[in-house]
């Protein structure tokens, strides 16, 4: 284990990540006027949260703009400062200054200090930020040790007491300490009497003696003041009182320091004895009226009664109550709680784990997959009868390796939350660039995904999100003119869809201006010229390398960053993104992706004597083919025709490149995909293998993209196999586009 | 008559209550505590065992602590009391 | 042995460091998330020390103290305020609460631990 304190830092960023969310619900709330009076709370504890981990770890530029955000609150919430529109802005931009404040501190970056300081300038313009707190917290800080922190303003006695006379303190009583003798040690006097109040706070004498007793050894003498009648016993509280002498070089403020919670609830005097040998050295007492010496600095002996002006009149003189000499109390140690602790403690609900063990973790039982899928191999070879223990077990253990990945799967979904928080920031900061309004309408907050893919999302996602900011909805004159609302809406929802994540970004813009798309295109000669598109080919075009359709380079573009990048992160990430636009209505992304990233349900199937593995859920259906399923068409082409509704044939063997063209055989496969909604198109493929999970290894990093291929995998019996991205085929296929093709065949 | 009472393991400011009714219920006879069983005493039931060991021996009779448990001892100790405080008869 | 303490607090961060500090040195930890969670912690365990943050979701440190008071068991069982503020006007509402002491935040582990020796020995 490293470093606890660490480790809590660590963990402090992580729940500030979750507070910061949490207080953006709770602005956004506000926002929308939809906030209750607890809305307000929930922000300001946040904030007040962040404020109170920062100050433990030292992050002071979090802490002082954390403060002055909560000040401002609390006004908000104890209703003295009521929130309006640019408040409730303001905040905002401060909710977005906090995350940036919680990030630079977590990754030691230097933080952008000038936007800072404004926007505390901007709050305290709502309530002025007052030093008073800060200064009393220096005061109040209890600092038993470092006494230079003690401002003159402390209510404590003066430290510079004047030297006593000593010989005179051990004349007036010797019996009272026998074992301090003429000391050389400087001593404390303390006198205190307990109040019925200082019980009923829940302060103990008890350990405010042992307390003293830290600081040195103690003489103590206890006085009992004696109840009248039986009726007084029911007023307990105030009939004890101590006079205690300790053996210390403290001055009188380590007493008040350690009576700091009896203060106000007990009657407390303590008085400096100087040791004989800083009387010695340090004599002021010439400065000093002697009243004043007399007055606050008694002999412990007498005390009591006639040196305290406050004291009440009831108190006995202390010789009512003969004492033999006061016994020694025990070695004055404190006792120390024992090391051990003996229970465990409470946890919360939740664990934190290292995000690297849980690679690991996933990672084995990666092997764990293949492992058991080798060994169902071995098994199924030994032909050993499905009924027998051996099978039974088998299928348990299948069972059981699935429930275990999936279980650890679950590990690393996350809601994707956060990722549509951080959204909500980049719609405010890039429609305030362009000067739009934009609202920005969540769904699906909670949907789960894979932790990874949620990390790098964020790009593709503010890629899309500006895009949509900037191209896609239209000015406000514009909206107006055409009958909209003045304020755009972006849309961001995610789903679990058919075992898939679906993320979409819409807009209610003026959707894709496929004219302007076009011609952009074929002036950059991206197009041929005559070239005839479909409105969803010239959609594509959105994703090719180099385009971009802003006539203006405005405060958003200009970045360099196209939407082929955002495809290239989404495929790398084995997703797929398609666009759907309607002229005047808006345009939506949607973003399909895995649920994880490490696992898929392949179908393992042949061609051409190669093994290769296609995710299941790209597959529709599965069809075995007689020869006169096929139906040619013009160009060479052939077509299948499935429930009166022609599809286009691939072959895989050809496609790969694995064989020539050959005429089909019977019995030939053909695995139905559907690359977009309603479009079919067929694979031929030799034979069916199995149907299995596989455990995805990424070529990416050593092969770089392969068109077609998603990934690669380990088979049971040790065979490397491709994972093929059959949507990804179909549309790099060679010749003819084969979606074109269907769509004039059907 | 002596009464034989033995004394709570937590002798703390929550305890005094119930100390006091079990003390109230002997009144009018000899006391001894026992407090071999004692873990902590504190300022309040001390507060109290002083005051009936007080009230009781103006009325002729005795409160007495036994078998102090060498935490009640302690505790006594740091209060500036012995086991003797609490022998005999106060004056 | 060992003191009992029940620390109260919304911020797992709190929670962490106080366990940590507390830990170590000998006490035996119990933790809640809010004053509600912390009502349910004190049905099963009797704290020597209560250790309470104020401001809370659902039951905050005012309200948890009030319950805590009226509570036969944790009557007079010490509790320390955590607070960031240390103003005088907030030991007085603290007090009045019936708080028995306070620890300004942020606090050193020996503080802390001071401060619950003061209270619970």
């Amino acid at each position: 284990m490293s470093d606890p304190m660490q480790e809590i830092m660590a963990s402090f960023f992580i729940e500030c990540e979750e507070l910061h969310e949490s207080l953006v619900d709770a602005l956004q709330l506000l926002a929308d006027g939809e906030s209750d009076i607890e809305t307000i709370n929930v922000a300001f504890r946040a904030v007040h949260s962040i404020k109170g981990g920062a100050g433990a770890f030292g992050l002071d530029a979090l802490v002082d703009f954390a403060h002055q955000f909560e000040t401002v609150m609390d006004a908000c919430r104890s209703g003295t400062l009521s929130i309006d529109t640019p408040l409730n802005e303001l905040f905002l931009r401060c909710s977005d200054m906090l995350s940036d404040l919680i990030r630079c501190s977590r990754d030691g970056e230097d933080v952008d200090a000038a936007t800072s300081t404004g926007l505390i300038a901007e709050l305290s313009g709502y309530v002025p930020s007052e030093d008073e707190g800060e200064v009393e917290e220096i005061e109040f800080q209890p600092m038993v040790l470092d006494l230079g922190e003690l401002g003159p303003g402390s209510d404590a006695l003066p430290m510079d007491l004047p030297p006593l006379d000593l010989p005179s303190l051990d004349d007036s009583d010797e019996t009272e300490a026998p074992e301090l003798g003429p000391s050389d040690k400087a001593r404390l006097a303390v006198e205190f009497r307990a109040e019925g109040e200082l019980y009923e706070s829940g302060n103990e004498p008890l350990f405010l003696i042992k307390a003293l007793a830290d600081l040195g050894r103690c003489e103590t003498k206890l006085t009992l003041d004696p109840p009248k009648s039986i009726d007084d016993l029911n007023t307990l509280g105030s009939r004890l009182s101590w006079n205690i002498v300790v053996e210390t070089d403290m001055p009188p403020t380590a007493v008040h320091e350690i009576f700091e919670f009896a203060e106000g609830l007990c009657k407390l005097n303590v008085v400096a004895i100087p040791g004989s040998a800083a009387a010695l050295t340090k004599d002021v007492s010439t400065e000093v009226p002697v009243e004043a010496a007399e007055s606050s600095a008694p002999a412990p002996a007498e005390a009591q009664s006639s040196n305290t002006p406050d004291a009440p009149a009831a108190a006995p003189a202390p010789a009512s109550k003969p004492e033999e000499p006061a016994p020694i109390p025990k070695p004055a140690a404190a006792k120390a709680p024992e090391k051990a602790a003996t229970t465990p403690p409470k946890t919360s609900p939740t664990v934190r784990v290292d995000l690297e063990r849980i690679e690991r973790l996933v990672n084995l039982v990666g092997e764990l997959v293949i492992n058991q899928a080798m060994l169902s191999q071995s098994i199924a070879e030994e032909n050993i009868p499905p009924n027998s223990p051996v099978s039974a077990g088998l299928d348990e253990f299948m069972q059981l390796t699935r429930n275990i990945q999936e279980s650890v799967m679950m590990i690393r979904a996350q809601p994707v939350k956060s990722l549509f928080q951080r959204m909500s920031r980049i719609v405010r900061e890039s429609s305030a660039a362009v000067d739009k309004t934009v609202k920005l309408v969540t769904d699906g907050e909670n949907t789960e995904i894979d932790k990874t893919a949620i990390e790098r999302l964020a790009d593709p996602l503010t890629h899309m999100i500006r895009n949509a900011v900037d191209h896609g909805l239209e000015d406000a004159e514009t909206r107006i003119a055409q009958g909209k609302s003045k304020q755009g809406e972006i849309k961001l929802r995610a789903a679990h869809k058919s075992g898939r994540v679906l993320i979409e970004v819409s807009d209610d813009g003026a959707g894709i201006n496929r004219e302007k798309v076009k011609s952009k295109a074929m002036e950059k000669g991206l197009i041929p010229d005559e070239a005839i598109l479909s409105d969803s080919e010239i959609d594509q075009l959105l994703f090719l390398p180099g385009f971009s359709t802003a006539t203006e380079v405005s405060n958003l573009s200009g970045r360099g960053v196209g939407m082929d990048v955002v495809k290239t992160q989404i495929t790398s990430l084995g997703g797929r993104v398609t666009i759907e636009s309607t002229p005047g209505a808006g345009t939506t992304f949607a973003i399909s992706l895995p649920l994880t990233l490490a696992v898929l349900d392949g179908m393992v199937i042949t061609v051409a004597q190669e093994t290769l593995v296609i995710p299941l859920n790209a597959i529709v259906e599965t069809l075995s083919l007689s020869v006169d399923d096929l139906k040619p068409v013009a160009g060479g082409q052939s077509v299948l025709c499935v429930r009166e509704q022609f599809v286009p044939v691939l072959d895989l063997g050809v496609e790969l490149g694995y064989r020539e063209e050959a005429p089909m055989q019977d019995g030939t496969i053909a695995l139905l995909i559907s690359p977009e909604e309603g479009v079919l198109v067929a694979l031929l493929v030799d034979t069916i293998e199995d149907q299995r999970q596989v455990v995805i290894k990424g070529m990416q990093e050593s092969y770089g993209r392969v068109p077609g291929v998603a990934a690669a995998t380990i088979l049971g019996d040790g065979q490397i196999a491709l994972i093929l991205d059959p949507n990804d085929l179909v549309q790099n296929a060679t010749g003819d586009d084969l979606v074109i093709t269907q769509k004039k065949a059907s | 008559m002596t009464k034989q009472v033995a004394l709570e393991t937590k002798l703390d400011s929550a305890a005094v209550d119930k100390l006091r009714t079990i003390l109230l219920a002997e009144q009018g006879d000899d006391i001894t505590l026992d407090g071999s069983g004692v873990q902590q005493i504190g300022g309040m039931c001390l507060e109290l065992l002083m005051s009936v060991r007080h009230l009781w021996g103006a009325a002729g009779h005795d409160v007495t602590i036994e078998n102090p448990s060498e935490q009640m001892l302690d505790d006594l100790g740091r209060f500036g009391l012995t086991a003797e405080d609490f022998q005999g008869r106060p004056a | 042995m060992s003191l009992s303490v029940l620390a109260v607090d919304d911020s797992r961060t709190m929670r962490d460091m106080i366990n940590l500090a507390l830990r170590t040195e000998g006490f035996d930890v119990h933790l809640a998330d809010d004053g509600e969670h912390g009502l349910e912690v004190l049905d099963d365990i009797d704290p020597d020390v209560i250790i309470t943050d104020i401001n809370m979701p659902r039951l905050d440190g005012f309200g948890f103290i009030d319950a805590v008071r009226l509570r036969e068991d944790t009557r007079t069982t010490p509790i320390l305020v955590l607070t960031t503020e240390s103003s005088a006007e907030l030991k007085t509402k603290a007090r009045t609460a019936g708080a028995t002491g306070w620890i300004v935040k942020p606090f050193a582990q020996d503080k802390l631990v001071r401060a619950l020796k003061m209270v619970a020995g």
